[in-house]
This record gives C-alpha cells, structure tokens and sequence, in this order.
C-alpha cells in the first residue's frame, strides 16, 4: 500500500451560512495525480485550499504526510500550519509572484527566508529549477516582463525550489491566453513523469483525462463521482456528471 | 512712494544669506529627524489599525483623531512647553524637584513626527490594502507566517507604492518647519525674522526668504515625480 500523502476526513467549509464543502472524503498517495473538476461554485477551488489550509475547514480534519493541521487540541497553531505547509507547493490562476523581485529572485526569497538556505545556495537551487521550467534566459526579468506563461512557470519553480512532496494547482492555466497554456502544461506533465504527488483543479478537460490517475467530479459541494479517466470521462455513471462532461466536451450544444 | 526709494535688496541678501543657511541646515535636521520618525510611525500605526486587537485599534482611532483634529503649530506649541512639564510633575512623584526640558529641537522634530505619521500612516494602510491578496496567499503557500507575509512581502510593495505620497509630505514638511519658529527654533524664519526687526528691511527679508523655501522646494518636486516615474516600472 504506498503511503498516504493527503487525508482528508469529513471536511465541512462554510463562509457564513453558506457551506461550500459538505463533507468531503478524499486521500491521495504517493506520485499519485488527482484532477477535481466541476462546475464553478462547486467547491473544487475551496477543497483545494483546504489541503494547504488557505482555508481553515469548519470541521473535519486534513492530514498531510500522516500529521494533522490542527493540533491535538483542534486548533490552527499558526506556526505548525506554516510548517506543513512548507511541504506543499501551490501554484495559483493567477500566479501571484512578487512583483518587486526577479524572477529568480523570486524563486530565492522562500529558500532564504523559510529554509534559512545561504544567498548562494538558494541561488544555485533557483537557478536548477528555473532551467527546468525553460526560463534560464528570463532569470533577471521581472514578473512585468514576462508574459503569463512565462509568469505562471516562474511560479512552478518558486514553487518547486521549496522541495515539496506535493504539489497543487488551481486552475493553473485558466488566466492564460490559448496559445501560452501548451508550455505550462508541458512542464506539469514533465513533473508528472517525474513522479510528483499532484493535486489540480481545471478546465482543460483533455489535459485532466490524459494526466490524471483519478479524476473527482465535484458538484454542490460534494464529490459525485470519481475514478480513472477512461471510466470518467467515457462511462460517467452518475446524471451530473453526464451532463457537464457533456457540456464542457461539446459547449455548442449547452443551449439547446 | 517712498519705500521703493530705501528697498535695499543688495544689503539684505549680502547680510541675510549666510544667516539663512545656518537655519537651512536647522531645518533640515528638523525634516530629516521629523521625516523618519514620520515614516517609521505611519508604518507601525498602519499596521496596528490593520491588526486583529480592538482595543489596540481604537486607541489608534483615538490618536489619529487628536492629531488630525488641533493644528500643528498647537502641536509643536504643546510638545514643547507642556509635555516637559508633565513629565516632570510625574518624574517628581519619584525624584523631589526633578525639572525635565526638551531641546527645542528635539519638540519640533517629535511634533512634526508624530503629526506626519498620523497622516502618512492613512497612506500607508491604503496602500496595504490595495496589495493583491494573492501576495500573502503565495507567501502562506509557501511557508511564511502572516507576519512573516506582511512584513516581507506586503509591506515592501505598499511602501513603494506610497513613496511618491511621501515624497509630497516631505516637501511640505520642509516648509512646516518654519512653525518651529514659535517653539524657539533658530531656523529660517526666526533668524529672518530678528534680521527684519533690526534693520527694518521687512519688504527684502521676507522676499529673500520666500524665495529661499521655493528654491528649496521646487527642485525637490521634480525630484518626486520623476521617482513616480522610476517607481512605477515593477509595480
């Protein structure tokens, strides 16, 4: 049985009176790849930021590498949730790098600043995983320089120089221009050959049933249906998920 | 018509120049002094009124308010002849006949401070504000603590983004010190002021030294705006 990266238990979200997640159930081993997709308002963006706890849940517990985010009391101590968190990466829609830093500056900052590295070695670790996403040439630019893709790969690496066990991506490639969502893709394939333990939320159907190892459809707060892609996308069994994989493959026929 | 005829330009710049660059470097002592306290406080404050504490946020509502609401010179005016005297009435609970005295200087430089930074810090916290919430959940994903987040990540991009505001302050701060004036201050306008009195060159001195303040503040303008300009690159 390989290990456990992600458990999560009964996970129940609410903003106000609003429950965004109605227990969720989910676990995720190691090199395992999960691809949540739904409709939007269902939850799958919220599921994911529960995992690094971006979003404390209300109840239900979120394990990462077998230890809780909360403590044995049941609260959020701040310093341990920052210390788990270390060993998840996330890379957003909207990649949020640092404006004021290069880009390998920005791939620095965490290494120096979280895992207390040296300037030099955080550099030389930069660097390494710069080249990996293709930007070797762009390590001086600022974000404001590059383009989406450019930025959104800038952001894996930042991501990846922490030396996570998992990795998360929320609608990486959503903010994209059409012609700039290949190359991001390309590098979260490569890490997905790699082995990476993978969580993502996204749109890019086609991407999901080809990547993913478990697909989870996700609607009004709950998980549907979930299994492999083949099974999934070709065989849903539940009505719901017929219908939005029905509407996402062919959109011109949503109206009708 | 008479005046025109004993204006005397030629005397009273010869005389009153050099006595204003001894009170030009006063009042850049003043600035500089009342400046950084100014920014260090509108930071701090910022970022009290933006924490989770109530009570620390209503004594800073308190504060603000106090400030924003009597005029500076009454400020400048209280630093320097009450706030002596008060702590000397508390100092003498535990040391008998104890007179503390503030440096005219050093009254200017915490009035203007705490003034500016009360002003300064609204600034500042709109500029926080105005940071994209993605920048702290970026830093959070990757491991910083909130305070970590605010102080390494936030607060950097706000204060770039407050400098050109700042840059204004600090232009009209320079000709605020000219109220340090009523606390005793020997800079410009005091050291104009006994030149006019005893020579009775009223219309010159106080030319001279009008000039002198813009002189000193419009280079300083250009020196903003084309900081705005450099600043807004990597915004």
């Amino acid at each position: 049985m390989p290990k456990s990266m992600i458990e999560v238990t009964q996970l129940h979200k609410s903003f106000g009176s609003l429950e965004i997640l109605k227990g969720i159930d989910l676990r995720v081993h190691q090199g395992e790849i999960v691809v949540i997709i739904g409709p939007s308002g269902s939850g799958k963006s919220t599921l994911l930021r529960c995992l690094n706890c971006l979003e404390l849940p209300t109840s239900g517990t979120v394990k990462v590498e077998g230890e809780n985010f909360a403590d044995k009391s049941g609260r959020y101590n701040e310093k341990r949730v920052a210390r788990l968190r270390t060993e998840i990466g996330m890379v957003f829609q909207s990649f949020n790098l640092f404006p004021m830093m290069t880009a390998i500056e920005n791939v620095m900052a965490a290494q120096i600043k979280i895992r207390k590295k040296s300037k030099e070695e955080a550099r030389k670790t930069a660097e390494k995983y710069l080249k990996k996403v293709g930007l070797a040439e762009r390590m001086d630019h600022y974000p404001s320089q590059l383009s989406g893709g450019q930025k959104q790969r800038v952001a894996i690496a930042r991501a990846l120089a922490m030396e996570p066990h998992i990795m998360l991506f929320d609608e990486a490639t959503s903010a994209l221009d059409p012609e700039l969502v290949g190359e991001v893709l390309k590098v979260i394939r490569e890490l997905a050959d790699e082995g990476m333990t993978m969580v993502l939320v996204t749109h890019e159907m086609r991407f999901a049933e080809e990547i993913g190892d478990r697909i989870i459809f996700m609607d009004k707060g709950v998980i549907v249906e979930e299994g492999n892609p083949s099974e999934l996308f070709n065989a849903p069994k539940h009505e719901r998920t017929k219908l939005f994989i029905n509407q996402v493959l062919h959109p011109e026929s949503e109206k009708i | 018509m008479d005046i025109l005829n004993h204006l005397d330009f030629a005397t009273a710049f010869k005389e009153l120049t050099p006595e204003l660059w001894q009170g030009l470097i006063i009042a850049l002592e003043a600035t500089l002094g009342g400046f950084i306290l100014a920014a260090v406080l509108s930071v701090l404050i910022a970022v009290g009124r933006l924490s989770e504490s109530k009570v620390l946020k209503g004594m800073l509502v308190v504060v603000l308010e106090i400030v924003r609401g009597t005029p500076l010179l009454v400020q400048l005016v209280y630093m320097f002849y009450v706030v002596p005297l008060l702590i000397s009435l508390v100092a003498q609970f535990f040391i008998p006949n104890y007179q503390f005295q503030l440096n005219p200087l050093v009254a200017g430089i915490l009035g203007l401070g705490i003034n500016y930074g009360c002003y300064l810090s609204e600034v500042v916290r709109a500029a926080i504000l105005s940071i994209d919430k993605g920048q702290t959940e970026a830093a959070l994903a990757l491991g910083y603590t909130q305070r970590q987040a605010l102080w390494s990540i936030v607060i950097p991009q706000a204060t770039r983004q407050a400098i050109p505001v700042f840059g204004n302050y600090l232009i009209m701060m320079i000709k605020d010190t000219s109220l340090l004036a009523f606390i005793t201050v020997n800079e410009l306008l005091l050291r104009t002021q006994a030149y006019a009195s005893q020579t009775f060159l009223t219309i010159e001195s106080y030319t001279i030294l009008a000039i002198a303040y813009l002189i000193l503040s419009l280079p300083l303008s250009q020196v903003v705006r084309l900081l705005e300009k450099g600043l807004s690159k990597h915004a």
